[in-house]
């Protein structure tokens, strides 16, 4: 139990991080990759092809192994069928992201810069998320 | 082999955490007002705010993150997931969500703390708006299964279908929506 929690604020620290270090925690920042009609910085794309690509290697290693340290199997999506959830979930989600420039991940991780505009992105996802909860 | 590349390792990130590292010549716009807004319009050379350094050296970490939580507890680091599952608690599902919660929270304090390059972040839009963008951005990935980490990392990592759909359509979807709103509705 220890273990896992360890593991868990261990990984957290380092996703925080990396959104503070590659800036994705900046709104502006990722807008500056959305707007390809403003002065483009393509900068979010090789935050996500760096992290999917560590990330890809790390799971072969991983998955090769059977099962993982503290748990008795991976909790892996089961589903394969693309879906109209996933599309509108997908259209509505990008609705959101482009308005302000914030992910679940960088909300988070931007309630340390001290601005009140974390909190309310993070209260309105909350509903969000418990409202799509109910849907299901 | 592999302790004779730490060193190098670790002063690059020292140096990305603290300076900006490599791409500080090319950071010079560094948000500096505490309430800055993002300026819009063309100004001068393109591509002049990529940091392609420090992209790398924090998507390498989140990567490294994924990687943690799937080797320890053979999860997947979706944060809409791992918050989403707060909001219907289940017995052994609230305990390591806060942990790694907590923990996201706790590495941007740490770079913030280490006099880091970002210290203020810049909005583009009122709070309404921000708050608006929050309910759609739960919902949709409440309803999606996945958002940016879950479906853009590690579904990425997985070669996943599903993700890589989602992460087309969202990705489309938010640059014509910031399209709009920047370059027809306003005019800018």
């Amino acid at each position: 139990m220890m273990a896992r929690l360890a593991a868990a604020l261990v990984s957290g620290l380092l996703f925080g991080l990396g959104l503070a270090v590659s800036q994705m925690v900046n709104p502006a920042k990722v807008q500056a990759f959305l707007d390809i009609a403003g002065p483009w910085d393509p900068s979010l794309v090789l935050v996500m092809v760096a992290g999917a690509a560590v990330a890809m290697v790390g799971y072969q290693l991983i998955f090769a192994r059977g099962k993982p340290l503290f748990a008795d199997a991976f909790a892996l999506p089961l589903k394969t069928e693309i879906d109209a959830r996933l599309m509108i979930g997908a259209v509505i989600f990008g609705i959101g992201w482009g308005i302000a420039g914030l992910c679940p991940g960088p909300g988070f991780a931007s309630l340390v810069f001290g601005h009140v505009e974390s909190l309310f992105f993070l209260g309105a996802m909350g509903l969000g998320l418990y409202f799509a909860r109910q849907v299901a | 082999m592999a302790l004779g590349v730490a060193p190098v390792v670790a002063k690059f990130y020292h140096d990305a955490i603290t300076k900006g590292g490599l791409d500080h010549p090319l950071n010079k716009a560094r948000p500096g007002s505490p309430r800055g807004r993002v300026r819009i319009g063309n100004r001068g050379a393109a591509m002049e705010n990529f940091t392609p350094f420090s992209a790398v050296a924090g998507g390498a970490l989140i990567g490294l993150a994924a990687v943690v939580l799937m080797w320890a507890n053979g999860r997947i680091a979706g944060i809409s997931g791992i918050a989403g599952g707060l909001l219907t608690p289940a017995r052994g599902e609230v305990a390591w969500r806060l942990a790694f919660i907590l923990g996201l929270i706790g590495g941007a304090g740490l770079y913030r703390l280490a006099g880091g390059p970002l210290q203020f972040l810049q909005f583009s839009t009122s709070t309404f708006s921000v708050a608006v963008a929050g309910l759609l951005v739960g919902f949709g990935a409440g309803l999606g299964s996945g958002c940016t980490s879950g479906h853009g990392i590690c579904g990425i990592a997985r070669v996943s279908k599903r993700s890589i759909v989602s992460v087309a359509l969202f990705t489309l979807t938010a640059a014509i929506t910031l399209y709009l709103i920047r370059h027809v509705l306003r005019g800018a």
